[in-house]
């Protein structure tokens, strides 16, 4: 087995993906806790179809560097739904359902209208499922990737105090004079870069588990939020490496592989809840 | 605590980004043995998908190489030129995508008496190369030994 994947350790290409798969995965299970404890978890799913519409587009412009135009576009519709909670006519789940199929039916709906691809039916299934997008990465990506999975490791750390007290009592926040807007607007950037960047790992349809499986895990052992934060990222990253592995190893699709073993990993918690007589 | 705690996880991002290029994660992959440089015939269809994606994106890293590939045989006529183009298609693991690496087989050969229905498995040995048609680049492997049927 050693042997084995040694020799598949050979490619440039099959390390890139290793490292970018880590590192998406610390950064989506660490505001993943955030994202579940303010009943945004279905955030992830809604933004990463309006990345597939701005991707849709900016291929129907011939855009060189697609993410110049997906990034804002994301950022933009993540500030949106981040702000439905507050006064706002549309709710948060009715306007993430909204947002997200009306991002995926335009987006699909462009493609086919102009799109001048040969195989759209493969660049779609590519965008929604991830497909090997993750094993195609280019050098100049994987350290775009890195840079910017480092500084959103880094505001996590350095705004850790405030994001716990944004994320738990936004009243109580503001009446201690923290800046939630400031704050909301922050942890709505960070995850559209996640959403951006995880789209290569596992696509568009599947982000949401990457989001929302560790900390569901972590939350059937631990009850702190740093305990669940830390053990979230552990798992996070033993799943996609885990994940990326088999999938390598055994040729199946990349990004189902992590989820199935992120789903894996939350009925082992799960189990381990009960033996421990938790909550799960 | 907390923030020594996240400081480690940073360190662990940072090391693993510097360890790209200090353990030289951003070098090529190593050549084989036995007049094949690049062995693609023993590795799961993910990873042959995906090295063939790259074949395709960096010719120039493999001009000169004898790479050796399985797959699926296909032919394709162009009724514009009448030229005959056949291929070893490699699908990926969601079988929406494939690649597929066209190959010129050594030796007299007449299509359509001497080729298999399209579809049916094959592994090729062949130095790989590029070309100019119509103002565009494409890649084959020219001199390909071929193999009809599935090897172990």
């Amino acid at each position: 087995m050693i042997e084995t994947l040694g020799m598949y350790f050979q490619f440039p290409f099959v390390r890139y993906a290793l490292i970018v798969g880590v590192l998406i995965a610390l950064c989506s299970s660490l505001l993943g806790v955030t994202l579940v404890l303010r009943r945004f978890s279905f955030i992830g799913d809604g933004l990463s179809h309006v990345a597939f519409g701005a991707l849709a587009v900016a291929g129907i412009l011939n855009l060189t560097d697609d993410m110049l135009f997906v990034l804002p576009v994301t950022v933009l519709a993540a500030v949106l739904l981040l702000r439905t909670g507050q006064n706002t006519k549309i709710k948060g789940d009715a306007a993430i359902a909204m947002i997200s199929v009306s991002a995926l039916a335009i987006g699909y709906l462009l493609m086919n209208l102009f799109s001048t691809s040969t195989n759209l039916s493969g660049d779609v299934c590519s965008t929604l499922f991830g497909s090997t997008s993750i094993l195609t990465l280019t050098q100049g990506e994987v350290w775009l990737c890195a840079v910017l999975s480092i500084a959103v490791v880094a505001l996590f750390i350095l705004f850790y105090n405030k994001l716990f007290a944004v994320t738990f009592d936004e009243d109580f926040a503001r009446a201690s004079g923290t800046r939630v807007e400031a704050y909301n607007l922050l942890i709505a950037v960070v995850i559209a870069v996640i959403i951006v960047l995880a789209m290569n790992l596992v696509g568009s349809l599947l982000i949401s588990a990457l989001i929302i499986f560790p900390a569901m895990s972590a939350m059937r052992i631990f009850r702190s939020f740093r305990a669940v934060t830390l053990c979230s990222g552990v798992l996070s990253v033993v799943c996609a490496l885990l994940g990326i592995l088999i999938s390598i190893v055994s040729g199946t699709p990349v990004g189902s592989t992590i989820v199935a073993v992120n789903m894996a990993a939350f009925l082992l918690c799960c189990g381990a809840a009960r033996i421990q007589g938790g909550k799960a | 605590m907390k923030r020594k705690t996240f400081a480690a996880l940073l360190l662990l991002a940072s090391l693993l980004a510097a360890d790209a290029s200090a353990l030289s994660l951003f070098g090529k992959a190593p050549e084989k043995e036995e007049g094949v440089d690049l062995d693609l015939s023993q590795l799961s269809g993910t990873v042959v998908y995906s090295q063939v994606y790259n074949m395709m994106v960096t010719p120039q890293d493999y001009v000169g190489k004898t790479i050796r590939i399985s797959g699926l045989y296909d032919v394709y006529e162009d009724a514009g030129t009448g030229n005959t183009y056949f291929a070893c298609i490699i699908p990926d693991a969601t079988a929406c995508c494939a690649q597929g690496i066209e190959f010129l087989w050594a030796g007299e050969h007449t299509y359509p008496d001497d080729y298999p229905e399209p579809g049916c498995e094959m592994t090729m040995t062949g130095r790989f190369e590029t070309y100019e048609e119509d103002g565009a680049e494409y890649i084959r492997l020219a001199d390909a030994e071929v193999e009809w049927g599935e090897i172990d």
